[in-house]
């Protein structure tokens, strides 16, 4: 027993020892010199500027082509503005809140412990707030891309939705795990290393109780704002409007011909189907204010025959140009874009009632 | 008033020059690792100046900053920054006379604990308080009598192991 407290004592001199030669010899460098202290101080601004780029630069720069998106999507529609407006200045705040208070100011102001609870807490907090950011962002996005290309269950609109649906999903989430990475990267070693010490008491501060707080509170805004775009969606979301004419029904209105316009001639018509109907039905969706959109997209999906003899005509891949002529007089608003893929014609027109759109699938309908 | 405080803090930093450099030293790998944590260190002490004016002793605060800083050491973020050479005429690395080998042999034997112990006995050397000790990593004053016990036996072990 009495060897072993030699042992320490002389194990713990020799530390003492050890030490005192590196005080001296420390003591004796110049160390530090004019660049660097001028390098540090020139530097310190930037080290907050560093971070700022974040809420300087890339909010405003996401709002404003947000805005510009929902300006030339939807015009003027206020309620998906505001809604818009309010959830980047959510995030924006949220985030300034977060990265002031629990992570530039810990380090100059907080014992080891205490800053690694923080960086436990930031960690925790900041990622909750981007799964939750995820949620409203996630609805907004399916909504549109519903609303832009879910209208019809047809296969082309379906693969074309599915895929922009996934792209969305993965720049959604991929932009989640980059935030999440790269904001909480200086959390990571802290709490590697203080995770690596024997148990020490787990420091429970103020800082607890706030972000309880501000996790109940982060929550109930999230959620609200998911509520809200989930309302978004759904009042824009009007069903589709679809057109069928009765199976025995075989009188027409008018005459309708599609054109093949590099060939400039008729493609596909009653008289080439031997009077039988060229269109199987039509679908549209009307959107419920008319400053939503200038123009509508309106499928006409054709019968089996008709289709097959569009594939007859041009013998060659799917997405001809087409033009549709209705009673010789070729429909100039539909001119603008027609193409026919998988037998169905997809129309962009422009619309200036209900009524008179709805009457125009109608006889559509009727060919 | 701003080039009275730059001058102020020049001050301090001067006088406190070996504290820095003795974290740095203990807590990096190489003398580019001590250069780079060292200028990281004085940005961070500049950026909390104006709250630890008069608020408490220079020492602690440089210590409690300085292992903050060593702890949070954000390469990928520091690399930013155009590091300063510092103006130190010995490798404690690689010199090889007496003093330098006694200063390794007790680097080798503090970097074997973990980032809480070894901070705990290098402010242990220093002769800081128990008090300050606690107040700079956390813990109470009886819990870093208690762990000093602990470390210190564990560089017993470790010198005996060898």
């Amino acid at each position: 027993m009495e060897n072993q407290n030699n042992n320490n004592l002389s194990e713990l001199d020799q530390l003492k020892a050890q030490y005192e030669t590196l005080k001296e010899r420390f003591e004796q460098q110049e160390i530090v010199n004019d660049r660097l202290m001028k390098s540090s101080i020139r530097h310190s601004t930037d080290f907050y500027k560093r971070y700022r780029w974040i809420e300087t630069i890339l909010y405003p720069l996401v709002a404003i082509i947000g805005f510009l998106y929902i300006k030339w999507q939807f015009g003027s529609d206020l309620s998906l503005m505001l809604f818009w407006g309010s959830f980047v200045a959510i995030c924006l705040a949220v985030e300034l809140w977060m990265t002031r208070k629990l992570r530039t100011k810990t380090l100059e102001n907080n014992d080891l412990l205490t800053l690694s609870h923080h960086a436990r807490n930031f960690k925790k907090l900041f990622s909750l707030y981007i799964v939750l950011s995820l949620i409203p962002a996630v609805i907004l996005v399916l909504g549109i891309l519903i609303s832009k290309y879910g209208i019809s269950a047809h296969l082309s609109n379906l693969s074309a939705f599915l895929i922009m649906l996934c792209f969305a999903l993965l720049v959604l989430i991929g932009y989640g795990f980059f935030a999440i990475r790269y904001t909480t990267r200086p959390c990571d070693e802290i709490i590697r290393q203080i995770a690596s010490s024997e148990s020490l008491e787990d420091k429970k501060t103020g800082i607890d109780r706030e972000q309880r707080w501000l996790k109940i509170a982060m929550i109930a805004v999230f959620l609200g704002l998911g509520v809200w775009s989930f309302a978004i969606v759904t009042t824009r979301m009007e069903s589709p409007l679809k057109f069928v004419r009765a199976a025995d029904d075989l009188s027409t209105e008018g005459k309708l011909e599609i054109w093949e316009v590099d060939a400039d001639t008729v493609a596909i018509s009653s008289a080439l189907l031997g009077g039988k109907p060229m269109v199987q039905y039509v679908e549209t969706v009307v959107p419920s204010k008319k400053s939503d959109a200038e123009s509508v997209q309106i499928n006409v999906v054709l019968t089996p025959e008709a289709s097959q003899l569009w594939y007859q005509f041009t013998s060659a891949a799917q997405g001809h140009h087409a033009a549709l002529y209705l009673n010789g007089v070729q429909i100039q608003d539909m001119y603008i874009q027609c193409g026919i893929n998988n037998g169905c014609c997809f129309i962009v027109k422009e619309w200036s009632s209900k009524e008179e759109l709805e009457e125009f699938c109608r006889k559509l309908s009727r060919q | 008033m701003n080039n009275d405080k730059e001058h102020q803090f020049e001050l301090l930093v001067r006088k406190h020059k070996r504290t820095i450099y003795t974290v740095c030293y203990l807590f990096s790998h190489d003398k580019t690792e001590i250069d780079d944590l060292f200028q990281e260190i004085l940005i961070r002490l500049w950026n909390g100046f104006d709250t630890y004016e008069g608020r408490s002793d220079a020492k602690t605060w440089i210590y409690r900053v300085s292992l903050n800083t060593a702890i949070n050491q954000d390469k990928k973020e520091r690399r930013r920054i155009e590091t300063v050479p510092l103006t130190v005429d010995i490798d404690p690395y690689e010199a090889d006379d007496p003093s330098s080998r006694q200063i390794r042999e007790l680097y080798n034997r503090i970097s074997r604990l973990d980032f809480i112990d070894r901070s705990l006995i290098l402010l242990w050397l220093e002769g800081i308080s128990y008090e300050d000790i606690g107040a700079i990593i956390g813990i109470t004053p009886n819990n870093v009598g208690v762990r000093l016990l602990r470390i210190k036996d564990k560089l017993v072990k470790m010198s005996t192991k060898k």
